[in-house]
């Protein structure tokens, strides 16, 4: 599976606010990078449960704070 | 003659429960608030500004070529 332009584009957009959201919650950019990127990670395997034309900002947040173990029951 | 002494000085003030010490102690100042305020923005601005660093932007680049990471 190739990851849709728009559904691709949407989530760089987003990626500079995550990061900012995700360096509050760590306090330690290198750590907040790794988050980010699992969320990423996680976004994309899992991007048909993401409804087109919804906020792509709100849906990421969403995994970022999601603990890995429900993550992995999903 | 009646000379009642006005209420005893001390009384008024314990009476007066609007001004809670406790309660300004527990809060930060105006100015030390907004001076947190000011440096979090300032923070957060900080790392917007930065865009997408490479990793990320190569990371979305090599899923996309893979085909899309992990089967489900």
């Amino acid at each position: 599976m190739q990851i849709d332009p728009s559904v691709r584009d949407a989530v760089l957009a987003s990626v500079p606010s995550l990061r900012a959201f995700a360096i509050s919650l760590c306090g330690n950019v290198d750590r907040a990078d790794d988050l980010v990127q699992e969320t990423l990670l996680r976004a994309l395997a899992n991007i048909n449960s993401f409804q087109p034309g919804t906020n792509m900002s709100a849906w990421l947040f969403t995994i970022l704070r999601m603990p890995t173990a429900a993550m992995r029951k999903a | 003659m009646k000379d009642r002494k006005p209420s005893r000085p001390g009384t008024k003030r314990m009476q007066n429960n609007d001004w809670n010490p406790a309660a300004d102690n527990a809060s930060l100042g105006r100015e030390i608030q907004s001076k947190i305020g000011d440096q979090l923005r300032a923070l957060y601005d900080d790392v917007v500004s930065q865009g997408v660093p490479d990793r990320f932007a190569e990371l979305l680049k090599r899923l996309d070529e893979k085909g899309g990471g992990e089967p489900s």
